[in-house]
């Protein structure tokens, strides 16, 4: 029995908004307090800004902490014994993210993440055939990387696993076929992996006609593509969302409507975004959106372009539940989406990039 | 992009331009230039600032008062003597400097070429500006952010006409020219033609303008990446408190702390521990003012706001922080030594001391200016020790963005002229 279990009980879609918004905040009141009584930067952060803990309060007014903390400080709401494993976040800016976790806070992300996949992957297990390397997913005295750490997080939705890259992250075809090949008959398959490995395996095969045989001769519709881990590094040879998607479809055998871009944060993690059929990540129970003005921070209404906050209960191990991060993103509606799920639904527009040189720097670049 | 020329002696808006036309253009210009007398180039200037007075134009651009009050005639012969050895008529023929047996005159150097930045526009308008002063003439490569300013002020030349000199005809010493960063080509090609070569710009701007080839008699005039800070002695707080604030408040604010003569970090010398601490609170409430009222903030930038919001939760944690409700100004206190990250767009750290000298191992060729708020008599005891190694000026707290000559340690009239002698009668 978790601290949240009350809210992780309930369905993650099930709630229209005017009902979701009182049973969250009840939770995050009862987090605030503890995260108050127990994290002393988290204090320091609330006193700062005059915010009574004791008093009523919106998530709009609730201060929240820049993502960019977690890279700073070692912040925790527990005796550090508690502590079972540390993660680190992909450092695409240079420091990662350190994130402590305990078992609550484990244990709330497990079930939180399993609620919510499920939701979009039914029932039913499904072989999880991951573009990685088996690596990836041990830890070394207790910390993991993010990608590792998004692995495991994934495996409990699996009924089996298999890697199919090598240590140096090439697709191993032998891997791929056994894996394919040596399915049970209506087992329901889903590739998962980080975006830009999944494109790497595309580039440097995409004139293997084995590999393309592979999955032609198991194609099924039953079949999907999850990917995690943002598009920085597509971006950055060009590749948009809607080549990624052609390319993975002409590979793969599969459909672009089956090919699902999941969005989440190392700060929150358990509490994660993909994509509904519409194209639109819709926000659980377990948390809740704000977008944030760029230069106001007063948050915006839907459609208008601005930071992402996201609010959750769930991190209980360290102050995680207010957290700012830099990218962009707008609301699109709430209660609203013809997917049928209920709450505030939203699209990631991008990163905000590394701050522009200014002036002084502007002046050549050869 | 392709490599576009903006100005012309006129706007105007020709790709593919033919570049050994204008350069021969320019190069033809140099005999106008040469025969132009330095009264008559003095007076033209002067009449550009009452133009820019009468139009409004002063008004709209606050950064134009730097300016203004730069080439009002009182102001601009007396810095035009000062950096030419006393006698600006040097630029006419040849003068007598008091040597005993040589008599001196300050030739043009010739063909100027400029690579702007777009941070501060009235920066690269004193480059060029004091190249045609000098009797040069000026191929201009504009930041490819903000040019549309730049060719709008230079427009107003032709709008000037004075007994001596018609704008129209003066202006056609500049030629301004959009090119991409990464078009090598054209860069070359404008440095290998220069005959003095000026660069704004940060610090891999500056290295690749370096790295071209370059004429061997060409002189370089770099402004490279700098930083600056403020230091106020505890005699000057006591007394001077609420106008050394309000005047930190717009060196803060102007051209949003992007310019290299902007503070990142003030040095409060306490008589008692608070007084920093409350000294910063007070700029918090005059930046504020100074946002609302004199210099709103122009900069809208997700990628600074999220460093200044990390950067505030980051020291929420270990400082004070002020700041205004959205990411317009920040003021941090904090009692880490040494000097804070610049990180642009009004934000300020605010950091006590206990000797004033303590400052002294910060200075290296790369700190420019020091803002002060410094009795007369500490400035005098103190600050030949603290600029030994470093910091080129040490203006009073409300003027450190404003140009001066010298700048950057270099009286840059000087180096845009050569000097030629020949021998008194005997």
């Amino acid at each position: 029995m978790t601290a949240y279990s009350s809210i992780l009980e309930k369905e993650p879609f099930s709630a229209v908004q005017s009902k979701k918004g009182k049973l969250l905040l009840t939770e995050i009141k009862k987090s605030v307090l503890h995260h108050y009584k127990n994290c002393p930067e988290f204090k320091a952060l609330l006193d700062n800004r005059d915010f009574n803990v004791q008093k009523d309060f919106n998530l709009e007014d609730f201060p929240y902490f820049p993502a960019s903390i977690f890279k700073k400080f070692d912040l925790l709401s527990v005796p550090k014994g508690q502590i079972i494993k540390t993660l680190y976040s992909s450092s695409t800016s240079g420091q990662p993210s350190k994130i402590m976790i305990d078992k609550i806070t484990s244990d709330n992300q497990i079930l939180a993440l399993n609620k919510i996949m499920m939701n979009f992957l039914g029932k039913q297990r499904r072989h999880f055939i991951i573009f990685d390397t088996e690596e990836t997913i041990e830890s070394s005295q207790g910390e993991l990387s993010s990608r590792g750490t998004a692995i495991r997080g994934m495996l409990s939705l699996a009924r089996k696993i298999s890697f199919v890259l090598d240590k140096d992250l090439n697709l191993n075809a032998e891997k791929l076929k056994v894996a394919l090949f040596g399915k049970e008959e209506n087992e329901k398959v889903c590739f998962f992996g980080f975006s830009w490995l999944f494109y790497n395996v595309y580039l440097k095969n995409k004139e293997n006609k084995e590999v393309f045989n592979f999955f032609k001769k198991t194609s099924s519709r039953d079949n999907i593509i999850l990917h995690i881990g943002g598009w920085k590094k597509l971006r950055d040879i060009n590749v948009s969302k809607e080549d990624f998607n052609n390319n993975l479809e002409e590979m793969f055998f599969i459909d672009k409507g089956k090919i699902t871009d999941v969005y989440g944060m190392t700060e929150q993690l358990g509490t994660v975004y993909p994509d509904c059929e519409y194209g639109y990540k819709h926000m659980p129970l377990y948390s809740e959106i704000i977008i944030r003005d760029t230069n106001t921070l007063k948050p915006l209404p839907p459609r208008q372009v601005g930071f992402i906050q996201f609010l959750s209960p769930l991190p209980h191990s360290y102050p995680g539940i207010s957290v700012l991060s830099d990218d962009l993103g707008k609301i699109i509606g709430i209660d609203d989406c013809k997917c049928g799920r209920m709450g505030k639904y939203f699209v990631f527009e991008k990163r905000s990039e590394k701050a522009e040189m200014k002036g002084c720097g502007d002046a050549l670049n050869i | 992009m392709e490599k576009t020329i903006i100005f012309n002696g006129q706007k105007t808006k020709e790709s593919n331009f033919d570049f050994d036309v204008i350069i021969k253009n320019l190069k033809s210009r140099l005999d106008y230039m040469h025969d132009l007398s330095e009264d008559d180039i003095i007076d033209f200037f002067d009449k550009l600032v009452d133009y820019w007075q009468e139009s409004g134009l002063l008004k709209k651009h606050s950064y134009l008062k730097n300016l203004s009050e730069f080439f009002d005639k009182g102001n601009f012969s007396e810095k035009l003597n000062i950096a030419l050895h006393n006698n600006y008529k040097a630029l006419d023929g040849f003068v007598d400097l008091g040597d005993k047996g040589l008599l001196f005159h300050a030739q043009p150097r010739g063909l100027t070429c400029h690579w702007l930045a777009g941070n501060v526009p009235v920066l690269g308008l004193f480059s060029i500006f004091f190249c045609l002063a000098t009797k040069n003439v000026c191929l201009v490569k504009a930041p490819l952010r903000g040019f549309e300013e730049l060719t709008g002020l230079l427009e107003t030349l032709n709008e000037v006409k004075t007994e001596k000199i018609d704008g129209r005809d003066f202006s056609k010493s500049i030629a301004v020219l959009l090119i991409e960063n990464n078009d090598k080509e054209s860069h070359e090609k404008l440095s290998a033609i220069a005959d003095v070569r000026i660069a704004w710009g940060g610090l891999d701007a500056v290295n690749a303008i370096i790295g071209l080839k370059k004429n061997l008699f060409c002189e370089d005039i770099i402004f490279g990446p700098k930083y600056s800070y403020v230091l106020i002695d505890k005699e000057s707080l006591e007394k001077n408190q609420k106008n050394l604030v309000q005047r930190l408040a717009v060196d803060v604010s102007v051209f949003d702390q992007y310019a290299c003569s902007s503070p990142h970090t003030v040095f409060i010398q306490e008589a008692e521990p608070g007084q920093a601490e409350n000294f910063a609170k007070e700029l918090a409430s005059q930046l504020e003012l100074v946002n609302r009222v004199l210099l709103p903030k122009i900069e809208k930038d997700p990628a600074k706001s999220a460093e200044i919001i990390s950067m505030r939760a980051e020291y929420e944690l270990k400082g004070k922080v002020f700041n205004s409700p959205g990411t317009e100004w920040t003021v941090i206190y904090t009692k880490e030594s040494g000097l804070a990250k610049g990180c642009g767009s009004r934000v300020i750290f605010v950091k006590p001391i206990k000797d004033l000298k303590s400052i002294r191992d910060y200075n290296n060729r790369q700190k420019q200016t020091l803002g002060t708020g410094l009795t007369q008599e500490n400035k005098l005891k103190y600050l030949d020790s603290i600029t030994q190694k470093g910091i080129d000026r040490c203006p009073n707290l409300g003027y450190m963005t404003f140009y001066e000559s010298p700048w950057d340690g270099m009286f840059v009239l000087d180096r845009l002229i050569r000097w030629v002698t020949t021998h008194k009668d005997i």
